[in-house]
Parts: structure tokens; sequence; C-alpha cells
């Protein structure tokens, strides 16, 4: 029998859900997305807008195109939204033209910095605002005229809703230039996923423990939903870790995962309402 | 940390949940196939009874034919075991076998009542006027007769007589009449018998009489009646019909055909 011992843990820390950069899992069709999302970024569009249901991978879109465009353009994420209408002015001032402003800042003067610095701007800084539903429409508004001055390009996140899609409609509409839609994945790419995932953890015993049955049934409680799988994954291979440790695992077997165990953690995150 | 305990008894909570809709699904579905095949076979029983009767009404005619070739001496003596093939007619014919051979029925009585056999001689011989008056006499005055005028009316013993005809039991002049049956085969007195046991609710004697009186001579209508009437008070009620039915066809008997209607509709039991 493998000893597989630490494996668990290994496993199961593979799938904390955190957005890391290099925890992104290349799969054939995100990586087509992620490809023309890069293309997009080199054209000169005002705004590209990104969105998709939560937990379809668009902070880790936003976080890979941050880590992987940082060294040659001028590129900003900002993965919490600022609120404050000053403090997201002065935040791009320092950001983008490294001007310190104390006190207030309103759009006005801001955008005098901006038509001040235009010209000395040798390259469209990308500015990459994720959850931006959580931005007031307001200041929607004011980013939305920000962008038409071209000297700021923005990257905007979206959770796909009827409110989200009247916010797209009525102040984007005519300046998105780009918009991207990110999807669940489906059975094949969810199966890749797992498996790519805890490769890359050298975690080679618990991927081959993944067959497309168990993956199917992941794929049922999740929808191909990478959230929900990192979390229900997590949970299954916590559970394995306990059986581990009281000596029961005997009797769940190593060569696939459980269907129990998956029921069991699928129940505890409420994937399950049991 | 997870509670694993508590995780499981939850999982088998869901799973007893996930598996109630499938179970109701067959348990309903099994209960309507089962109601399904139950009209079906319902359906497809209903024309085999039919057949059934079908076959029952031509089988009934083979009998029938039987029991019409000996129309008229229905009851004359046949082997036993061919009696009760018929279904008509079930007769004990161990009683017949006693008659014929030993006849221990009658032998074994008769010792017993000479006395009284004396005396129902005294009475077949007074003229049937006497007894008719017998009613009107009382007990005490053939007492004073007796005692008073015992000269002047000896030639008269009909007093005498009407007292011993009043202590009568029929059971007496049965025995009686037996003997005599016996020396005579007197298909008269065979009836008398029956008719005394069927009064005295002794069906069985009756039943035997009247058979016995019928194989001296079936033309006897009332040999046919208390043979009828004996069967239903036996409770073969539908041998009786039988009987009957035989009977009138043969005689076109109208007592019969009453006694026939009211064992039927239950008048008579």
């Amino acid at each position: 029998m493998i000893n597989m011992s630490s494996i668990y843990t290994q496993s199961k820390n593979v799938f904390l859900d955190t957005v890391n950069a290099q925890d992104y899992v290349q799969l054939d069709r995100v990586s087509t997305i992620y490809q023309s999302l890069k293309d997009s970024i080199q054209k000169p569009l005002k705004m590209i807008l990104l969105y998709g249901k939560p937990g379809t991978g668009k902070s880790m879109f936003l976080k890979k195109l941050y880590n992987d465009l940082s060294q040659n353009i001028t590129i900003h994420l900002y993965e919490t939204p600022i609120l404050d209408e000053s403090e997201f002015y002065k935040t791009l001032a320092q950001d983008i033209f490294q001007l310190k402003y104390n006190g207030t800042l309103n759009f006005t003067q801001f955008m005098k910095i901006v038509n001040s610095k235009k010209e000395q701007i040798t390259q469209t800084p990308v500015v990459l605002l994720d959850e931006a539903q959580l931005y007031s429409e307001a200041l929607m508004e004011k980013i939305r005229l920000l962008s038409d001055t071209r000297t700021i390009k923005f990257v905007i996140t979206l959770h796909k809703t009827e409110k989200e899609d009247l916010i797209a409609k009525e102040h984007f509409q005519t300046r998105i230039w780009e918009s991207i839609e990110l999807e669940n994945a489906s059975k094949t790419e969810l199966k890749i996923y797992i498996q790519k995932k805890l490769m890359k953890a050298n975690c080679f015993d618990t991927a081959n423990m993944f067959t497309t049955k168990i993956v199917n049934k992941i794929y049922k409680l999740t929808n191909g939903n990478y959230r929900d799988t990192n979390k229900l994954l997590h949970t299954v291979f916590e559970i394995y870790s306990i059986y581990e440790q009281d000596g029961k695992l005997a009797s769940f077997g190593t060569v696939q995962i459980s269907t129990k165990i998956v029921e069991m953690a699928a129940i505890h995150t409420g994937l399950i309402n049991a | 940390m997870l509670n694993i305990i508590d995780l499981e008894n939850r999982w088998k909570r869901y799973k007893i949940k996930s598996y109630i809709p499938y179970i109701t699904i067959v348990v309903s579905l099994s209960i309507i196939i089962g109601i399904i095949l139950f009209f079906i076979s319902t359906k497809h029983h209903t024309p085999t009874k039919q057949k059934i009767s079908q076959s029952k009404i031509i089988a009934k005619p083979k009998p029938t034919r039987q029991q019409s070739k000996p129309t008229t001496p229905q009851l004359k003596p046949t082997p036993p075991h061919k009696i009760k093939e018929k279904t008509l007619l079930m007769p004990s014919m161990e009683f017949l076998k006693n008659m014929q051979d030993a006849q221990p029925y009658y032998i074994d009585e008769i010792p017993k009542q000479k006395k009284i056999i004396h005396k129902k001689v005294i009475q077949q011989e007074i003229p049937t006027e006497e007894i008719l008056i017998k009613p009107k006499l009382t007990k005490p005055k053939p007492i004073q007769l007796n005692k008073n005028s015992i000269e002047t009316h000896t030639e008269k013993p009909k007093k005498i007589s009407i007292t011993i005809n009043q202590e009568r039991d029929p059971k007496k002049d049965i025995k009686e009449v037996l003997k005599r049956f016996k020396e005579n085969n007197n298909p008269a007195l065979s009836l008398f018998i029956a008719k005394n046991y069927y009064e005295l609710k002794e069906y069985k004697q009756a039943y035997n009489y009247a058979l016995i009186t019928n194989q001296l001579d079936n033309t006897i209508e009332d040999s046919w009646l208390i043979f009828a009437k004996s069967l239903v008070k036996m409770g073969q009620k539908d041998k009786a019909i039988e009987i009957l039915k035989k009977h009138i066809s043969d005689s076109n008997s109208n007592s019969a055909q009453i006694l026939y209607e009211n064992i039927r509709t239950g008048k008579f039991k």
C-alpha cells in the first residue's frame, strides 16, 4: 500500500481558496480566452469587460494578466474596490502618475492631472479593477469618462447578474470594445483542472484517484464551478486526513476517491442540502 | 477540524432521503403494475368461467340420458354402486342388503312385542264403526259397565277394545304391522309403516319404508311423497327435488307437483 500519510494534507492545501497566479491552471479553452484578453489589451480599446458567474476564475484571470504583463507594461491591479471616490483618484494618481496628493481629490482635479500627463505617457497604463459591480454608479460613470480620454485603459470584472448587465448596457455599451465571458468548466476541463492542480503540487497519487466517474460526481455537485470545486476538494482531503489519523482509511481504499467522502464533503460545504 | 461523526450521521440521513423517491417510484409502479395485471387476469378469467359453465351445461344432458332410460323403475333394485353413481338417488343400500339377507330388523324386534300383538289383533278385529265411536266414550264408563252388567253386555267386547285402543303406542302399532308386512309383503303395509315413522319424526325409517313400498309398487304416489318428505327432513332437499321431478315427469301428479313447489320454495322444510 502506498504511504499517503502526508499526501492528503498536501492535496488539501492545493485546493485552498486563494487567488494566486502560480496556481493558474492552463486549460485549452481558458488559455484561448486568456490569449484573447491579452491581445485586447494591446489594442487601442477604451475598456475591456470580463464577466461571468462567481467562481469562474475572473479574479484569477486578472491576477494572471497582471503577473504576465507587469514586466512589460504599466499595469495596476485593484483586487479590492476603492469605494471612496477621492481615495480612488488619489490611488490612481499615485500609481499611474506617481503623484502624491494630500487632501481631497475630486474628479475634475484628477482629470486635470490626466490631461496634463497625457503627452508624457508613451504607453497607455492599464488599470485592472476587480469586483467592479461594487463601485457606485456615479463612480462607474466617471471611470467611463476617464476611459474616454484614452489616457488610461480599464479592464473591469463584473459578476454576471441582471444588475451587472444593466450597468454594462447603460454605462459602457458604447465604450466597451471587448467583453469576455468566463464560464464554468466542462466535465473534461474539470478533470484536467483537478489533476493539473494536484500534479503541480506533486500529488500524483491523489491526482490518479480522480476517475472520470468521481469527476462526474464532483461536476454534478459543483456544476464545474472552480471555486466550489476547490472548496469541495479541500474538504474531501480534510476528511481523508481525519480518517487517516483515526486509522479508518482502509475501508475507503486508495484506488479512487470515495463517493461517500465526496458526498460528506458536499454536505459540509453546503453543496448538498442534507 | 471537522466533526466526522456528525458528518457521517448527516450523510446517512441524506442517503436515506435520496433513496425515498426511488423507493416510492418502485412501490407505486409495482402497485400500478399489480392492479393492471389483476384487471388483465380477471378479464382473462371471466371467459374461462363461461367456458366451464358451458361445459357443465353440455355435460348435464349425459346423466339425464342415463336417467331417462329407466324411467318407470327408477327405484327398483339396482346394484348399490350404480345407485351411488347417480346423483339423484342416494338411498342407504346397506339397508336393502339387510332386508334381503338376514332381515334382522324385523326379527329382532318382534319377540319383545308378543303381548301387544295380541292386543292389536283384537283391535283389528273391531269393526271400524266402533272405532269411530271411541272418542265419545269416557274412561269411567267402561268400568261401570263392567261392574253392573257383565252378563248382559258380555256380547259386546267393544268397550274393552276401545280402552286398549286409546292407550295404544304408535310404535307398537308399527311393529305389529311390520310383522304382518313380513308375512305378506303388502306395499300398503309398508306404506303405513313409512307414514307412521314419518309422523313419529323417524325420517330415516320413513325413508326406508317408503323406498321398500316403491320397490314393491312404484305406482303408489304416497310412497314417493313420503320418500321425498323424508329426504327433505334429513336435509337432502336437492335429492328430494330431483326425485319429485322425475315422478312428476312420469305421473303428472298434482300432489307431487304441489310438494315439489313447496320444497323448492322452502315452504316445506
